[in-house]
This record gives structure tokens, sequence and C-alpha cells, in this order.
């Protein structure tokens, strides 16, 4: 799915995932497919964005968010996982910290479900399959 | 009895069993559970509920009890029920002769103890409680209700069961039908050889037509003749060597087969039913206040008869949610059946359906929501089991004879358990229900309609 | 099977397919199967449930698996290792999920719960009550066998 011409030719424009003073942003991926978990890494990382953590389910996520916190500037969250699925994660995450900036990575694109996200205080949805492109845009909105 | 429990779970001498133990210390076996195998596949039971392992045979009959329940044996002084697993999952099993010896696992449930027979013990398999999966629908086959859960070890998938359930609350439904089934069967095959050898006796050159007859139906257009519809099969044999002459009755390809069989389908047979049609079959159906009436309609099709029968029920039972389940075999018929369009000579010819049409923009004619919500076409070969619950009404014409003939049997027997005891059937206009003393037959003009 | 929720799942597969390992794929004929079927050596399997119960099986051999987990992955992957299973796990998560999204568009209520994944050579899914619809893909890493057994509550 990445392939060589998918990665920019470096001179053309900064890195999307520095901050402006130059830092990396951090992100938490939170996804129970390690192959999801790898994917949105590569592509992140490509853009100089820093992968701080993964976290298998919901539960973990939270968790793990807590502990990072302030040292995380974004998280990515999968919907569909085991023991605590990804709506049931932002919720815990956005009432922990109202400013946190999660953006929903699913396969699932239902109507409802990208609504209540928003709803809830998500910042952005994307729907897999994860293209390069979507990715990169949809996650550089979202910590502007 | 001989009870091998000592023998067969703790086979091991001494020594294998503390490196085992070692083995096992470092595996994290944490759940020990007995595997078995029944009808070729591999299951297994907590073995904290198995009290032991035995072989046993001539258990004592107790009358009244579902078939799958063997009978009681005396364990050690102890009464116990025996149940065939195999019989209560509705797996088919050959006739008992009744001195077998079986192998059986007695299990603890609560404070009872039951004797469960199976194929073959396998062996106690050790695993980690952690590796064991939820049980997903997939196994809906023996009712996820009766699973705990699904576990890999070397290379074996074991469905786990849940005893205390299948022991909690006894389903007895599915071993009546099979017990049903094999009844049924029998009764039709002994029918079958008599009026065979009836007919036999009177002419046996005709009989010999008369067999090459069937076998070309059967080959030519999948048309099984059995007491369904042998009483017409043999007068239009009689008509068509008539018109043929004697030297030219067989059916030499599928176009004399369609010949042959064209007086044979039903009125409106593929097509809008017409006015007079859908009034004989407003006439006998039968009165019902119920809030919600369910219809099965295997052989769908194209789903001409099921629209003009949507209309028609509706008609009958203004105040009723009704359903229709219509089923058909052939994909690109079914699929297309939820978009069928009325064309305007049809609208001319069958304008009793009016009030149930709207326009499309196209200027055609499309059936209007309410008529198009009570039907659900599905892509289903009834062959297969299906999942439905009771229904009213079973509009089955012209399917039963294309079935294969040792399907026939099922199939009517299906009808028995769907059917509501205040229920009807239809069956093709040349067809019939042939067990009488199961269904009772009452004809109202050209209509037939069948009870329990 | 409510033919409504046939095209959705013949279309997801195909596309998804077609998206994510690039080259060609084609359909084969549908059938329906209601006896116990032996799976050819991978199954990755998606839940059901809503308006319906049931299961999408994901059927293939062990050499179609690694072929498409390579594939997904960009590089030559030659062991059915955590990452391979990861990723056959989750093309079957993908197909599911669009086909739910699309039965939604619908107006069908349908969920989906966490995908687990079998191996094994001579397993057999026992499922001599539930009729299944089978939709054979042909793509250029193999066969991969869409089984799509539901049932509707009352």
């Amino acid at each position: 799915m990445i392939s060589k011409q998918d990665f920019p030719s470096i001179n053309e424009r900064p890195p999307e995932g520095l901050k402006d003073d130059g830092t990396k942003i951090r992100v938490l991926v939170v996804d129970d497919s390690i192959f999801v978990a790898k994917q949105l890494s590569q592509i992140l990382s490509s853009e100089g964005y820093e992968i701080v953590a993964t976290a298998e389910d919901g539960k973990e996520g939270v968790d793990k968010y807590k502990e990072l916190c302030p040292n995380v500037d974004l998280v990515t969250m999968d919907i569909t996982m085991p023991k605590m699925d990804g709506i049931t994660a932002l919720e815990h995450i956005m009432a922990f910290d109202k400013n946190a900036k999660v953006v929903m990575v699913s396969a699932l694109g239902k109507e409802e479900l990208v609504k209540k996200s928003l709803l809830l205080g998500a910042k952005n949805y994307i729907v897999k399959p994860l293209d390069r492109k979507k990715v990169l845009e949809r996650i550089g909105a979202a910590t502007k | 009895m001989e009870s091998v429990a000592e023998k067969d779970i703790g086979m091991q001498t001494v020594n294998e069993e503390i490196a085992e133990e070692r083995k096992e210390k470092l595996a994290n076996i944490d759940f020990k559970m007995v595997a078995f195998s029944l009808a070729g596949r591999d299951y297994a039971i907590d073995i904290m509920k198995v009290k032991e392992i035995a072989k046993a045979g001539r258990f004592t009959y107790v009358p009244n009890t579902s078939p799958f329940v063997l009978g009681v044996y005396n364990l050690r002084g102890e009464i116990i029920p025996i149940i065939d697993l195999r019989l209560f999952f509705g797996i088919k099993v050959p006739e008992r002769k009744g001195d077998e010896i079986e192998n059986v696992i007695i299990v603890g449930v609560g404070e009872q103890i039951f004797g469960v027979v199976i194929d073959a013990i396998d062996k106690v398999v050790g695993i980690q409680k952690s590796s064991i999966q939820p049980p997903h629908p997939l196994f809906g086959g023996i009712s996820i209700k009766y699973i705990s859960g699904v576990v890999e070890s070397n290379g074996h998938l074991y469905i786990l069961l849940d005893i205390d359930r299948i022991f909690g609350a006894r389903d007895s439904g599915k071993a009546e039908i099979d017990m049903l089934n094999r009844q049924a069967a029998e009764a039709v095959n002994d029918t079958k050889k008599l009026v065979a050898e009836k007919a036999a006796d009177s002419n046996p050159q005709l009989e010999t037509e008369y067999k090459f007859l069937v076998d070309n139906l059967k080959s030519l257009r999948k048309f099984s003749v059995t007491n369904v519809n042998e009483a017409w099969v043999r007068s239009r044999l009689a008509e068509w060597t008539k018109e043929r002459g004697q030297s030219k009755i067989q059916l030499v390809d599928e176009k004399d087969a369609d010949a042959f069989l064209a007086p044979f389908y039903s009125p409106c047979n593929g097509v809008f039913w017409t006015e007079q049609y859908a009034a004989d079959i407003l006439k006998i159906l039968p009165d019902n206040k119920a809030k919600q009436i369910f219809v099965w309609n295997p052989g769908c099709g194209k789903g001409y008869e099921t629209y003009s029968l949507a209309c028609v029920l509706k008609k009958r039972y203004p105040d009723a949610k009704i359903r229709i389940y219509a089923h058909d075999v052939d994909l690109l018929n079914v699929s297309n059946a939820p978009l069928l369009t009325v064309p305007a000579e049809a609208v001319n010819s069958a304008s009793w359906l009016k009030p149930y049409l709207t326009t499309t923009s196209g200027g055609g004619y499309t059936f209007n929501q309410e008529i198009k919500d009570i039907i659900m076409f599905e892509y289903h070969d009834c062959m297969n089991n299906n999942s439905m619950q009771p229904v009213d009404i079973i509009f089955a014409r012209d399917i039963i004879s294309l079935l294969p003939e040792e399907f026939q049997v099922s199939f009517m027997n299906d009808f028995s358990e769907k059917l509501k005891g205040n229920g009807c059937i239809f069956v093709g206009a040349n067809e019939t229900l042939p067990d009488t003393a199961k269904w009772h037959a009452k004809t109202v003009g050209s209509v037939t309609i069948f009870s329990k | 099977m409510r033919v409504e929720y046939i095209n959705p799942f013949v279309e997801t597969a195909f596309n998804i397919l077609q998206e994510v390992l690039g080259g060609e794929v084609r359909r084969g004929d549908l059938y329906l199967k209601s006896t116990s079927m032996p799976v050819m050596g991978v199954a990755a399997l998606v839940g059901l449930a809503g308006d319906v119960e049931g299961r999408v099986l994901f059927d293939m051999t062990m050499e179609t698996a690694l072929n498409i987990a390579s594939k997904m992955n960009g590089e030559r992957l030659n062991e059915f290792d955590a990452l391979a299973k990861a990723t056959v796990t989750e093309l079957a998560n993908l197909i599911t999920a669009q086909a739910v999204t699309k039965l939604h568009d619908l107006g069908f209520r349908f969920d989906l719960t966490p995908p687990a994944l079998f191996t094994g050579d001579k397993m057999e899914i026992s499922d001599h009550e539930v009729e299944a619809l089978i939709v054979p893909m042909i793509t250029e890493q193999g066969k991969v066998e869409v089984n799509v057994a539901i049932r509707e509550h009352i």
C-alpha cells in the first residue's frame, strides 16, 4: 500500500509533523490491529510526526493518554476494539482533558458514528482503507 | 459396567505425570477439558464438570421422554439418565440395536448426575483459559447458547460446550422432528410399494413405459413423480398416449417434457393473477383475527405470485400486519423480484391490482410501499434449513414436485413443524399432500387448501 | 439470505480487494452452501449483530494469505506471524465494515464484532443449520471465498 512514489520530495515544503517551533507533533495511536498501527505510524513518521506510544484497546488508550498527558499532542482512535470501543474511549479522554485532539480512524463509515464522534469532541474522522494523502490532510487539519 | 475413569484420565504412569506437570507449569495451563468427538467433530467439556468416563450398554428405556433421552442407567446403585448428544443436536445417528456398548461421559450439573453418550473419547487437553475465544454466531449450527467458547490446541479446533446450559434448559423440538421424519418416510415408502405393485399387475408393458417417462421427467425437467403428483401424471399419460399414439409416448428432449408438463402448472403461473383467480383464493382463505400474519412462499420465482398474494392478503386481512417470506434458489429471478414492475397491458388484464399500485417516473406502474414492505425476498435453497418462526399460511405451488424424491418427505414434514395450529397450506393445482392422517383437505371451487 | 443484503457484500468485497491489492480482481458465481464447510487453511471471521445475527467468513489458503499480507505490507512476508495475521484480519474488517456501512445507508441496522483469525490444516465449520452465501473472489494473490451467513431476528 505504501510505495516509493508516495514519499514527497523533501525540498518542496516543510513536513506536516513539525510544529512551528520545529519540535515533532507527538501522537498516540490506538488500534487493535498491529497492521493498521504500523501503517499509520509509517505514514505519520515519514512526515515528521513522532509516535510516542500505541495502545491495543480503548481502555489501554485512555490509560496511556492520562499517563502521557501533557506530552501528547494528538490521538488516533480506532472504533471497533475489544474491551472498550473507540467511542467510549473518546468520551473518557475528552472528560479527562477537554482540549484533547482525537482523530477517529475506522473502517465503519456510518453517518451516525461520524456525527456522534464529532459531537463528543473528536476533531476529525478518517474512513479506512488508509490513503496517505487523506490521512495527512485530516490529521494536519486537526493539529492546527 | 466397568468404570475406566482412573484408566483413561490418569492413563500415564507416575513418572509421566510428573514430567507432564513440569511441562504444564512452563506452558501456563490453567484449564483442562475432556475432548471427544461427535459426528466427526471435536468437542470438549470442562474437566471440572466431568465425574468419570465409562463404557456402558443396555440402558433401561423410559417411555414419554424425548427421543434423545436413551433411558436410565444404574451406576453403582445411583440411577442416572443417559442422553445422546447427537440426537439432542439433531445429528443423524444409525439405528441402535439395543445391545451395543457406548462411550459415556458422566457429568455433574448442580446436584444431578447425567450420562452423555458420544462417539469416542479423545483425551484430556490442557490449555490457557485466556486462549478460549468467545462463541461466534458462526457456530449457530448447534445453537450458540450451548457453546461457551472455541479454542485451538495442537492443530485441533475444539468447541467447548456449556454443559450447564444443555442440561439446564432442554430444547426438545429438533429431536421430535427427526423422529417424525423417519416415521413419515417409512409410511411413504410402504404406500409407494403398494401403488407400484397394483399398477404393475394391470399392464406390465404400460408400467415399463411409465417408468421410462418418470425417469425422463426427472432428468429433463427435474420433475420427481411421487404420491404428491402421481395421480395427475397417470391421467396425463393416458391423455398423452391418445394424443401422440402408443409408439410415440416417450419424451425425447426438453421440448417434449415441457409439452407433457404444460397442463400441470397451477393457474396464473408466472404472471399476475387474474381477477377470477384472486377472488377464488380470497374466498378460501380462512378467518384470522391475529394482529400479525406470517406467510412462507417457497419457490416464489420472479415474484408474480408473491405480489398477487400480498394484494389478496391485504384485502382479506386489512387490519393485520402481514409478512411474506418469499424464497427462491434462482439468484437472478429473486434478486430482481423487489424491483418488479407492472406493464400497462398487465394493469388492464389484472385491473383488480390498481389500488395497490403507484406510478413510476417513467410512466409505468409498480407496487406501492405498503405492499413492498410486506414481502421479504430471499435467495434461499429450500433444501437447506431455515429458521423461520411458525407461519399462518404456506404458499407452495408447483414446488414440491420439483424437489428430489428423498427431500419431498422431509420438506412436507417441515410444513408440520412450521405451520401454526390453525394454519393452512396451498400446493399446486395438480399436487396434493398425500399423508391423509396428517392433513385435512378442503376444496372451495377450483382451489384446495390443507390444514392440520 | 435476503436479496437486499447480497449486493453490498459483493460490491464491497470487489472494491476493497481491488483498492487494497491493486491488481485484477474477478468475481466467481455466487452459490448457497449448507453443509459443514472445510476451511482452506486460513479463516478470518467477523461477527454480525443488530437487526440480524450472523457472521462473515473469509476463507483462503495459507499461500494466498501470505501473498495478500505481503502485498498489503509492501514487503515479502514468508511466515504467517503476528503482523501477517493482523493484516489479513484487517482486510476482513475493511470489507465487512464497508458492507455494513452500505447496508446502514439502505436502512438496515447491522453492527460488527472485532474479527477473529483461525488457522489450521483440517478445520471445518460445523454450520449444519445455517445457510451461507458464497462469493468467490479471484485475485492475483489467490482465491478468497467470502462466506456470509445471516439470520433475521424475529
